[in-house]
């Protein structure tokens, strides 16, 4: 389980005139995944969305607002390597090291998490099997194709086991077989009663796969709610629909 | 909270770092080179060079002439065939034979001039007040190497020549000429060991070369795992993992390190067996035999190497502290560029002969390290100086990696997207035109012109006086408006160029009245604390002002500085400043920068005091032509007191006060605030008129 309270992250920017302003990327959002559930987190750029996901992998630290997470037994983590080491976290930024194959990265990032050099061996042997990269694994990083990296970039989430997986984006760029691959993946971890955060852009892809939808907009939630419960809300049909309605919306209510 | 840094997270982070910059050739081959490639060639070159120098020197035959028929035979004892003989002669062991050439006298100007012969030696006699003498003449040609050669071997020859005939002379009277030629005999006998000589020679360039070396073997894999990592994209990777910021920076630390150590090991060891080279070279070569053992410098080394390490530790941290502030590789180059060049500067030092190097030098980094090797080649070691070295060395390693770590914990630097902040270095065609510098910017700018200043500056001062104060100046002014140039920067709100108001003008004369008043107090109660340290201004302004007149001085003193100071301190450095700190902030540190420039305890507190108003004066109203109509009023004065001492003493006596009564004080201090007060008050007015 993975959950939000009140997160605020301010950031300083150089304006016109040589003015600091501040402004709230994140301004206030509360969001809770459970266990065994898809969250999508949708809004257009420059909604908020990675900065968020960045403060739930604590890769930044909010400037107010707190995030909680716990592991399957429903116990809450306090230390921050902990919280880490039960965290999958994929974004278009988290690169690999290309000068590595797949498998030597993965040793390498095996022993950071603390896993003897069997037990790395033994869950990269499991992982190959599971997102069938068997073909490549022991090529290096810089000559994959994106869809072979991306998968590699999931295999990376998945070498530690964690419980709680935030994927930034993950099948941009894909075509559709490798985005087929991570898909159907996300939707085994949640079967085994794991935490998907999920943002993505593909409005198609969100609406079949993601259990609830929070809907992102200038920092703010706008709109919350399973798919289907959106699509009433809004009296639109597809998601897509339901996406452009909200923002509409909430930008008329902004100028009124 | 975390408690404790655990060892197997930092071992799994260095192998990780160690085993992808082993996957890049590129570390490996900086690494190599200099020790291997580049020394080995230097030396080479040089042994080459100087044996060649040698050869062409000493195996070389010289045609040369004697020119005797307007000497007398028998003068003294003259004959010009002995002479001829001993000049030919190659029964002695010199490596070189002159060769006597008849030609008709008129004609050996002109064989000199072809080359003919290398020289001739002219044969006059004269007549002195003790009688007949004949003058001995060497013709040569400066300009021709042979020749002067030549010159020289005759030059040699012609003394031997005249010693033997001061004996033949001395033992015909019935003298004993070895006691009346020598009565004392003088010697030289040089005292340095053998050991001490080769070290010497190794002292002067090796701490450069190692310097150097070590700095360009740490470079590599500091960028690399640092600005790198931003580069490729993988940082966020890395901060998505189970490790702190001290374990993940202690790691890489580490790696780089181990590269820089293994870079500086190789140094030696390739240093190492270039001078076992030297050494059989020297040895064989009877002419210059040393009594040198190897195994004398075995104990040197090893604090050699110790000392290295320490440094190559230090030079590591403080590289990685440079290149995370980069984005890229191309950045990180930018950066490190002023680095570079710090870090080779301070190396030079044990090129200065005979510096002593007390404890103080010891805590200095870089010019310690290059210091120590350097003496300790010439075996002069005190341990407690080591031991400062290698301490000092490990304290500012940690202190970086603590900053690092610091830096590591910064968001902005991480997750920034902002352009490169130092736009000096930036390609010119990828600047937008208009704005202000940017701080770093100014800093670098500050700081290349106050190198200027130090280095340039006190030479063109001591060599042209007064006109060397003026190019100083011209620095001042030249390196912001360059740089200002080079960037794009809106000239006009770079340097405050806007119009004041009438009213302003009047306010800032009032102002400039007043802070001299200030001043003039000041500088009386710190005079009395740093004697010495006014004196010292004092003695070097009336050196440079020796034999200018009052004009001159005006020009140089006054204008000058007003003009170009001013364009550097609260024109570019100022605009910078204001930009990025609060008011507050920005006009304390450009007027404290101010008081730094004129390196002087007493005139940091007076010049920074006018520094501060004066930052106040074009922040509040944007006019840099206020400020420096003070300046010039300030140093004006300072100028006219110099040049009419008796006249300004009858018309402002208290401006001569050697010490002032409580009273005398008190009036001054209350003109001089009511001065300044109106002279804000006007200054603050809104202009009579709109815009």
């Amino acid at each position: 389980m993975i959950k939000a309270d009140n997160l605020i992250k301010t950031f300083a920017r150089t304006e016109k005139k040589n003015k600091r302003v501040e402004f709230n990327a994140v301004d206030g959002i509360s969001i809770e995944a459970v266990d065994g559930e898809i969250l999508g987190v949708l809004g257009p750029n420059g909604a908020g969305k990675t900065t968020l996901l960045r403060m739930l992998g604590k890769l930044m630290s909010p400037t107010e607002g707190s995030v909680i997470i716990t592991d399957g037994n429903g116990r809450e983590l306090t230390q921050e390597i902990e919280i880490k080491q039960s965290i999958g976290y994929l974004s278009g930024n988290t690169k690999l090291y290309k000068r590595f194959s797949a498998r030597e990265m993965l040793l390498l990032l095996g022993e950071i998490y603390g896993m003897t050099k069997l037990e790395a061996g033994n869950r990269i042997e499991e992982i190959v099997r599971i997102l069938d990269l068997g073909a490549f694994v022991d090529n290096r990083i810089e000559r994959l194709s994106t869809g072979q990296s991306q998968r590699v970039s999931i295999a990376r989430c998945l070498l530690h086991s964690p419980q709680v997986y935030i994927f930034d984006e993950p099948t941009l760029g894909l075509d559709i077989i490798s985005s087929r691959a991570i898909i159907d993946f996300m939707k085994q971890e949640k079967e085994q009663g794991k935490t998907v955060l999920y943002s993505t852009h593909y409005m198609e892809e969100a609406e079949f796969l993601c259990d609830r939808i929070v809907m992102i907009y200038q920092g703010h939630v706008i709109a919350k709610g399973t798919p289907e419960e959106l699509r009433e809300q809004t009296q639109t049909t597809n998601l897509r629909d339901t996406f452009l309605k909200l923002i509409e919306e909430e930008t008329q209510g902004g100028l009124s | 909270m975390r408690t404790s840094v655990k060892m197997t997270k930092i071992r799994a982070i260095y192998k990780k770092e160690m085993m992808d910059l082993i996957r890049d050739k590129k570390t490996l081959i900086l690494m190599l080179v200099v020790p291997l490639v580049i020394y080995p060639l230097i030396m080479m070159g040089s042994l080459l060079m100087g044996s060649a120098i040698a050869s062409s020197l000493q195996s070389d035959e010289y045609q040369i002439t004697v020119v005797d028929d307007k000497a007398q035979k028998g003068v003294n004892g003259y004959d010009g065939d002995a002479l001829r003989a001993l000049l030919a002669d190659t029964e002695d062991d010199l490596e070189y034979h002159l060769i006597i050439k008849e030609i008709s006298p008129e004609s050996c100007k002109e064989a000199l001039s072809t080359e003919e012969i290398d020289a001739y030696i002219e044969v006059e006699m004269q007549k002195t007040k003790d009688g007949r003498k004949n003058v001995f003449t060497i013709h040569y040609l400066s300009s021709k190497t042979t020749s002067s050669t030549a010159a020289n071997m005759i030059e040699d020859k012609l003394e031997y020549y005249r010693e033997q005939l001061s004996r033949q002379l001395l033992t015909e009277l019935g003298l004993e000429p070895e006691l009346l030629m020598k009565p004392v005999t003088i010697s030289r006998s040089d005292s340095s060991a053998n050991e001490e000589r080769v070290g010497s020679i190794l002292g002067t360039i090796l701490p450069f070369l190692m310097i150097s070396s070590i700095l360009l073997g740490a470079f590599y894999p500091a960028v690399d795992t640092t600005a790198g990592e931003k580069e490729r994209g993988t940082l966020e990777t890395l901060l998505t993992l189970p490790v702190g910021n001290d374990e993940l920076i202690i790691g890489k630390f580490l790696a780089v390190s181990t590269v820089a150590v293994a870079s500086a090991v190789l140094n030696l060891v390739s240093m190492l067996f270039m001078s076992i080279y030297f050494y059989a070279v020297m040895q064989s070569d009877d002419a210059q035999t040393l009594q040198v053992e190897l195994t004398d410098f075995i104990p040197a080394l090893l604090i050699v190497v110790l000392c290295t390490i320490a440094f190559a530790l230090f030079i590591s941290a403080v590289t990685m502290c440079v290149t995370t502030f980069a984005k890229s590789f191309k950045e990180a180059n930018n950066y490190a560029t002023p680095l570079m060049l710090v870090v080779m500067f301070a190396s030079f030092v044990a090129f200065v002969p005979n510096i002593e190097f007390t404890a103080m030098l010891a805590a200095v980094p870089i010019v310690n390290i290059s210091i120590l090797i350097s003496d300790i080649l010439v075996f002069e070691y005190n341990f407690s100086i080591i031991m400062i070295v290698l301490v000092t060395n490990m304290v500012y390693a940690a202190l970086a990696i603590l900053l690092l770590i610091r830096l590591y914990n910064s968001e902005d630097l991480m997750f920034g997207e902002e352009g490169t902040s130092i736009q000096i270095f930036a390609g010119r065609g990828t600047l937008k035109y208009g704005g202000v510098p940017t701080l770093s910017d100014a800093v670098l700018v500050l700081a290349t012109a106050l190198l200027l200043l130090l280095y340039v500056g006190t030479i063109v001062q001591a060599r042209f006086l007064l006109w060397g104060l003026l190019i100083t100046q011209l620095f001042i002014i030249g390196v912001p408006l360059l740089a200002s140039w080079y960037t794009k920067k809106d000239m006009k709100e770079t340097f405050s160029l806007h119009a004041p108001k009438p009213v302003w003008v009047l306010g800032a004369v009032f102002a400039e009245i007043g802070c001299y008043l200030i001043v003039i107090l000041l500088s009386t109660l710190l005079s009395s604390l740093f004697e010495q340290d006014v004196q010292a201004v004092n003695d070097t302004m009336n050196y440079i002002l020796d034999g200018s007149n009052f004009a001159q001085a005006l020009l140089i003193i006054a204008l000058a500085p007003a003009v170009c100071e001013e364009a550097l301190f609260r024109g570019y450095f100022l605009a910078a400043a204001k930009k990025r700190l609060r008011p507050a902030a920005a006009i304390l540190i450009s007027g404290a920068v101010f008081g730094i420039y004129h390196l002087s305890v007493v005139k940091f507190f007076t010049t920074g005091l006018l520094g501060i108003l004066f930052c106040y004066v074009v922040y509040r109203t944007g006019s840099i032509f206020l400020t420096a109509l003070m300046h010039f009023l300030n140093n004006a004065v300072a100028v006219v007191v110099m040049f009419y001492p008796e006249t300004m003493e009858q018309m402002l006596p208290f401006l001569f006060g050697e010490s002032y009564s409580a009273a005398s004080m008190g009036v001054i201090a209350l003109a001089g605030s009511v001065c300044l007060a109106g002279g804000l008050w006007l200054l603050n007015l809104k202009p009579l008129r709109g815009k």
